[in-house]
């Protein structure tokens, strides 16, 4: 197992360019341990290679571009999500709205039927009211001369011929 | 004591949750450089690298809705630029003549934004590496993935080892092993240049 100073002075030299204190100490440190020393020595100098790297030089305009790609995927999901919303509507098959117009059309000629039948039943209650209104009938010794009238109507003319006789005389 | 309760950065990432694209903003000024740091040294190509940034940036903006505090901010976008770099060696290793360089996210030519880049350094600033830096950067480069991984990872200040771990999918030992390795290979492949006596020099 290995010591935890040596550990750490290890992880310490792969994170960054140690100090000229902490070297110092390294040193000190390694003093007792001089099988370590070329170890840590070769540590150190990559590490200081690995500090040449320098910055990659970035675009001025990077934050802006992307904030601009960001907006205009922002815009792109509200519509994707206005498209999911409302996207069924391209999904109606072209039969449907002639279907549409001939139920509207059977509603209308079922509403009119309707119409026309309750119009024909408030006729028959009106004549049945009035019919009930008629309180009393006349009485029977109106009927008394009724089959001499009733003959008088039927009579289909003067007798001519005995018209014609009487002028004669 | 939950991450977000130390972590500035998650508290950023709250506001962007909110919809707020000032806090969006700060988060991609501070950690634009060692992400595109990262992925260049992962590509070892200027212009992937900063595609591959503003991706991994877009995804945490896309993902800030789900967005909980259970680990630091830094190691999240570390964990998706990452794998986003892995995704781009494996797309590179099946498709090598292919470039990143993909249409708009809409997926169609429509004419982006235009910003004006004033960059500080210019393109042949690159060519100007110093021979030593140019070198280290071709033996990180050659380094097995995940040992390139673990190496950059570790020169992040703002990484424990144990964050690292998180990173790399690892356990911290196989992490640290990881890290020993790496710095073994990188040693001996640069050992004319590795500059040592530094005992002697104080």
């Amino acid at each position: 197992m290995s010591d935890p100073v040596e550990t750490r002075w290890r992880e310490l030299c792969w994170r960054r360019q140690l100090s000229a204190g902490e070297l110092r100490d390294l040193r000190a440190w390694l003093q007792t341990r001089p099988g370590l020393r070329a170890e840590f020595e070769s540590e150190i100098a990559l590490q200081k290679a690995l500090g040449t790297l320098s910055n990659v030089p970035v675009a001025t305009n990077f934050t802006a571009r992307l904030l601009e790609a960001a907006r205009r995927e922002a815009g792109q999901a509200e519509r994707l999500e206005a498209s999911r919303r409302f996207g069924w509507l391209g999904n109606i098959p072209a039969w449907l709205p002639r279907l549409g117009f001939g139920a509207v059309i059977v509603v209308a000629g079922l509403f009119s039927y309707q119409q026309f039948e309750s119009g024909e039943q408030k006729r028959m209650l009106d004549s049945v009211a009035a019919v009930s209104e008629v309180s009393t009938l006349p009485t029977p010794e109106i009927l008394q001369d009724f089959d001499a009238i009733r003959a008088m109507s039927r009579s289909s003319g003067p007798d001519e011929e005995l018209l014609a006789l009487n002028l004669a005389k | 004591m939950m991450p977000g309760e130390t972590d500035p950065d998650a508290a950023l990432m709250m506001k962007v949750k909110e919809g707020d694209m000032t806090a969006f903003a700060e988060l991609a000024d501070k950690y634009k450089q060692p992400v595109i740091n990262l992925a260049y040294r992962m590509l070892r190509d200027l212009a992937e690298a900063e595609d591959l940034a503003q991706a991994a940036f877009l995804q945490v903006y896309r993902s800030a809705a789900r967005y909980e505090v259970s680990s630091k901010f830094s190691t999240w976008l570390f964990t998706i630029a990452r794998n986003l770099c892995l995704n781009e060696i494996r797309r590179r290793s099946r498709h090598p003549a292919d470039s990143m360089d993909a249409p708009g996210i809409d997926g169609g030519d429509s004419p982006q934004a235009q910003f004006e880049d004033r960059r500080t350094s210019s393109p042949p600033d690159l060519l100007l590496e110093s021979e030593l830096e140019r070198m280290v950067g071709e033996a990180i480069a050659d380094l097995p993935e995940t040992q390139r991984s673990a190496l950059l990872l570790c020169q992040q200040d703002e990484l424990s080892y144990e964050e690292i771990s998180a990173i790399l999918g690892c356990s911290l030992s196989a992490t640290k092993s990881t890290i020993h390795r790496a710095r073994e290979t990188l040693k001996q492949r640069l050992k004319p240049y590795l500059k040592t006596g530094v005992w002697d020099e104080q």
